[in-house]
This record gives C-alpha cells, sequence and structure tokens, in this order.
C-alpha cells in the first residue's frame, strides 16, 4: 500500500502539479527588469496603439529599441524615473502615468499646450459669494443673467444622484436656458457623468461605446458594447442647455461632453457645445505596477462616440469661444457670456 | 446567526438525505503563509500571512453497506499580502465549501482508505489597496473533486493516535473570470457579459488541497496538530492567478450522535 501511495503521488500527482504551476512573470528588480516590465505592461495592456499609429505613427517596437540603449543598470533611481516617464510620453495620452514615492509623471501636453479660457478669480465673480449660489454632490448651481441656469460641474469625483438633480431642477426649473460648464473638469466617476447626462434623456439612450482589450495582442478587442444612458428619475431638463468645454476638460469629463454630443447626433438639437476642443481621455484606466513598486496607470478600456469615432484626443465644439487677454484684463469670462448670450436669442 | 449557519452546513447530509447517525467532527485553526499572484490586479508575486478555519464532518451513510460516508467541509480563509517592496498590499478572503461520499476501503487493523467526490463551492476576492478601477478580483467558483483520504490508526502507550491525510483535486467546473481587460464598471455596471463564466479542468486550473493531521488523545478530547495546504491557480480568459496557502493547523475532533 505505501508502494503504491509513493508511486501515485511521485510518479502522477507532484510532477503534474508543478508541471502545472501558474507563475507571474519573472522581472528582476534592476533598472532593466523595470524598463522591461514597464514596455511590456503597456504593450499587453494599452488600448490606443493602433489608432495612434495612424494618428501620428506611434510604434510601440521602435520606442523600446530607442529607449533600451538608455538604460544601464548603474544609472540614478532619478534619471531612471525620468526615463521611464519619457517613453511613457510617446503615448501622448494624460492616463498614463508612473509614480514613485517622490514623483509622479504627467503627459500634460494635452492641454498645456492650449489657452486655458477658464480663470478661478473671473468665474467667482459670476458665482458670487457662498451666499449667491447653491451647492450639492460637487455641483454648483445659481441662476444667471437673463433668466439662465448655471451649473458649474467642476470634478465628477462626487457620486451624483437622482435626488440631487431633482433639487437643483427644481431651483433651476423656471429658468429658460440652461449652462452646464465642465471647463477644467479632469474627471473623476463615469458613473457621475452618465448620471448627469440623465438629466436630458426621456428614455434609455445609447450615447457611446465602450470595449476592453481580449488578450496581449495590440488588436485583441470585444466587440463594442453601448454605453446606455438612463433618464434621471426625477425632474428632467427639456429646454436648450449649453455644455462649456476646454483644452482642460478630460476623462469623464470628456465622457460627459461624448454623451451630450451623441444627443445632438441623434437628432436633439436643443444641445450645444461651447468653448474649446476638449483635452480627450476616452481610454478608462487601469492600474500595474513595476518591481521597484512603482505604481503604472495607462488607458485600458477605449470608449468612443454614439458614430464609433475616438474621442482620444477630444471632441470639438458646436460654437469656438475664448476668453482672449482683453477679456481676461477686464474680468470677462468670454466664454460663458457668449453661452448666456446664445441661450438669450 | 452565525452558530445557525455553520449548523446547518453541518447538517447539510441529515437534512438533505434524512439519514441521523454519529459523527466525526474535526475543528482546525491554521495559521501560515499565503503567496497571492493575479495578472488582473498585478504582475507581481505578493506573500503575506494567513488565518483560516476549517470544519470537516464525516458520517457513516445509510446507503452503501457501512462502506460509504458522506463527508462535508467548510473553510473560511483570510490573507494579508504584500508587494515585494512592501509599498502595497492584497487582501484576501476566501470561503469554501465542498460536500460529497467516500467509499471506505479497510486493509488490516490499522489502515482505512477512502476515495470518493465531492461538490465544491468557492467565493472571495482580493483587494488591492494601490489600484484605481481594477482595484479588487472578485472570485466564484464551481467544481467537482476527485478525493481521496488515507487513515492510519496505532497505539501508544494505551493510546489510539490518528494520522490522517487528504487530498482533493478539482477536475471539472466553471469560474466566474473578468475578461482580459474588462473592467468591473462594464461587467456590471453596464452588465456586458464576456466569457465571464468559464468552464475549469486540471489544465486552466489545476488546484488541490491536502491536509495531513495527526490526532492525540489529551483526556478526553483529541487534539490534532497538521499541515494544510490548499494550492488554487487559475488561467482563464489571459488572466493568470494563483493562492499559494501553506497552514499550520491545530484543532480538536468530536464524536457526535445525532
Amino acid at each position: 500500500m505505501f508502494r503504491f501511495l509513493k508511486t501515485l503521488l511521485s510518479a502522477i500527482l507532484l510532477p503534474l502539479l508543478v508541471a502545472s504551476c501558474v507563475t507571474s512573470e519573472d522581472f528582476a528588480d534592476t533598472h532593466t527588469g523595470n524598463f522591461e516590465a514597464l514596455w511590456q505592461t503597456i504593450d499587453e495592456h494599452y488600448c490606443f496603439f493602433d489608432y495612434k499609429n495612424k494618428e501620428y505613427g506611434l510604434n510601440w517596437n521602435e520606442v523600446y529599441q530607442r529607449y533600451k540603449p538608455q538604460i544601464s543598470d548603474d544609472m540614478s533611481m532619478d534619471a531612471l524615473f525620468q526615463v521611464l516617464s519619457n517613453m511613457t510620453y510617446e503615448l501622448r495620452d494624460g492616463h498614463v502615468n508612473l509614480s514613485c514615492a517622490s514623483n509622479t509623471s504627467y503627459y500634460t501636453q494635452w492641454y498645456e499646450a492650449y489657452p486655458m479660457n477658464f480663470s478661478d478669480s473671473i468665474f467667482h465673480k459670476y458665482m458670487g459669494t457662498s451666499g449667491d449660489y447653491r451647492s450639492t454632490a460637487g455641483l454648483q448651481y445659481r441662476v444667471m443673467r437673463g433668466n439662465t441656469g448655471y451649473i458649474r460641474c467642476s470634478s465628477f469625483e462626487y457620486a451624483i444622484g437622482d435626488g440631487n438633480l431633482h433639487q437643483i431642477m427644481d431651483y433651476l426649473g423656471s429658468c429658460d436656458g440652461l449652462i452646464i460648464d465642465v471647463r477644467s473638469n479632469s474627471g473623476g466617476l463615469l458613473t457621475s457623468a452618465t448620471k448627469l447626462a440623465g438629466l436630458f434623456v426621456n428614455e434609455d439612450t445609447t450615447l457611446g461605446y465602450i470595449s476592453h482589450k481580449t488578450g496581449k495582442g495590440h488588436n485583441d478587442f470585444s466587440q463594442p458594447q453601448p454605453i446606455v444612458v438612463s433618464p434621471s428619475t426625477g425632474l428632467r431638463w427639456q429646454k436648450p442647455v449649453v455644455v462649456l468645454a476646454n483644452r482642460r476638460t478630460y476623462s469623464a469629463a470628456n465622457a460627459f461632453v461624448m454623451f451630450m454630443k451623441g444627443l445632438q447626433q441623434l437628432g436633439n438639437n436643443k444641445v450645444t457645445i461651447m468653448g474649446d476642443t476638449t483635452g480627450g481621455g476616452s481610454g478608462m484606466p487601469f492600474s500595474s505596477e513595476l518591481p521597484e513598486g512603482w505604481s503604472v496607470r495607462f488607458s485600458a478600456c477605449p470608449m468612443t462616440d454614439v458614430k464609433g469615432q475616438q474621442t482620444e484626443f477630444g471632441i470639438e465644439p458646436n460654437i469656438f469661444a475664448s476668453i482672449t487677454s482683453e477679456d481676461y484684463q477686464k474680468s470677462v469670462d468670454t466664454i460663458l457670456k457668449t453661452a448666456i448670450d446664445y441661450l438669450q436669442k | 446567526m452565525k452558530q445557525a449557519l455553520l449548523s446547518l452546513l453541518c447538517l447539510f447530509p441529515v437534512l438533505a438525505f434524512g439519514q441521523y447517525r454519529d459523527i466525526d467532527r474535526m475543528w482546525l485553526f491554521g495559521v501560515g503563509g499565503n503567496a497571492l499572484y493575479d495578472s488582473y490586479l498585478s504582475p507581481l508575486d505578493y506573500q503575506g500571512s494567513s488565518l483560516g478555519i476549517t470544519l470537516i464532518n464525516e458520517r457513516k451513510a445509510r446507503w452503501g453497506q457501512g462502506h460509504v460516508t458522506s463527508f462535508t467541509l467548510l473553510d473560511v480563509n483570510g490573507s494579508f499580502a504584500d508587494n515585494p517592496s512592501g509599498n502595497a498590499s492584497f487582501y484576501d478572503f476566501t470561503a469554501d465549501f465542498s460536500f460529497g461520499w467516500h467509499y471506505n476501503w479497510i486493509f488490516g487493523k490499522n489502515w482505512k482508505l477512502r476515495a470518493g467526490a465531492l461538490a465544491e463551492f468557492l467565493g472571495g476576492g482580493t483587494y488591492s489597496t494601490r489600484n484605481g478601477n481594477n482595484p479588487a478580483q472578485g472570485r466564484g467558483s464551481f467544481d467537482l473533486a476527485a478525493s481521496a483520504i488515507a487513515d492510519y490508526q496505532f497505539r501508544v502507550r494505551k493510546h489510539h493516535w490518528h494520522a490522517r491525510a487528504e487530498l482533493d483535486i478539482p477536475t471539472v467546473g466553471a469560474m466566474f473570470s473578468p475578461q482580459y481587460g474588462q473592467s468591473y464598471y462594464e461587467a456590471f455596471e453596464l452588465c456586458h457579459y464576456d466569457h465571464n463564466v468559464c468552464a475549469t479542468w486540471p489544465v486552466n486550473a489545476p488546484s488541490a488541497r491536502f491536509i495531513a493531521t495527526l490526532s492525540v488523545p489529551v483526556r478526553k478530547a483529541n487534539i490534532i496538530v497538521g499541515y494544510k495546504a490548499d494550492i488554487r491557480q487559475s488561467n482563464v480568459n489571459s488572466l493568470e492567478r494563483h493562492a499559494w496557502n501553506n497552514s499550520f493547523v491545530i484543532g480538536f475532533t468530536r464524536h457526535l450522535n445525532f
């Protein structure tokens, strides 16, 4: 019996278990190992290779060849961080970050190369003091000149509920037009962006598509599936609405603009996008890490608009408007002023 | 409530089959190490410690002419593990309920061998303190496992000592898994199904549970010391995972009459 058990264990079970071990990638915690781990993580998970190859000729294999000679195991940690950060900048994606204890790298050209088109101090001149406006779920709102309702959404980090939206609509319901200001909103919860868009639909409406990677290949993607926006359960807006955007409108805020433009594309002529092209950022980011313990974030799940078009590099407004330097000096928010005038026509 | 649930699980064969017989019940409390790897969360191996409780019930079945025993196992395990550089952590929780039957062979006075099949339900999850849109991985699986138990009784100074070894190997089953790059937002908020229930077998989910114990009589009780290895692995939807849990166990057995 002992012999039988011993034979069974040694001849069948143990080799089977050893041979079938599921093990992690064996990246060394060296500068070279960290470089290889970063390059491979992006290579296997990043979702815009094909699109960006067509847009500006991104070739991730060529990037490897160009950056590999810059890595040596005796370089300083700061130098390694800089080289790896530079490599991620090749993706031209604000959702790709490398973080260590002392620094986080951001690709910022998606907004730094463009006019700001928003000023906090001018904004507060329009909003007034805290007694002049209301605030709930990260949304500040008031009635402005010409009986125009105004909602400032500076971030989607807060969860927005139907009850919040109902109360806002109850307050602004008598206005003739509505402005949703998502300038310099760098994103947050996609669910909040979807919830806010629910103010403007009266039935479940497909306003975008999302897909995900199904394997490590650059073109291994699932079929795009609809992002359905459900109507808010309380009061909803049925009159003209203008959405204000700038180059710093990014990620979930870009998705909100995409939803609103989708409404327009489906024939809703009460929606207008005004300001500047959004910053983009249409890939939902995932996180990973390097052997050194540095954190990596990258776009993983691409979203497209209702016509299947990419919005990674931004969404153009229907009406371009910008704050001129003279207007900055006069403390005039040209974009907001243009929107109010537009709604009063 | 907790006690009622445990009692219900222990009495499962009684409730299901109306059998009232002696029960050998074994409580095991484990402490050990866990090596966690989940490529959905991180490409790195996380190492840490684990705590667990295992409850095993065995009884003679009414059918099978005394050669068949029914078996239930409830295992709950929690782990805390760090990445190699120690700046991120995984919190892992697993609950496992198995039941089935064994056919018994008795060899001489000391040896008893049992072989049978178990139905195994496993649930749990791993939470990463680091990640944003992929912060956690949920688990849920069902499988049919081949199971073998070897019992050896021997005497030490007029007392009966009892050595026991159990090996359970899942054969076929099904498990939940997100698709390779699918977010939980897409799977649950938008309800997009994409091959999220995967068939498993030893090639894509080679797993095993091994428990070796020695039961020593101490006064009127039987104290158990032993070792438990719970090896859970999967490679589905191009997502790799392992949880290699090794524990030192200590516990006691009770012989109950229902």
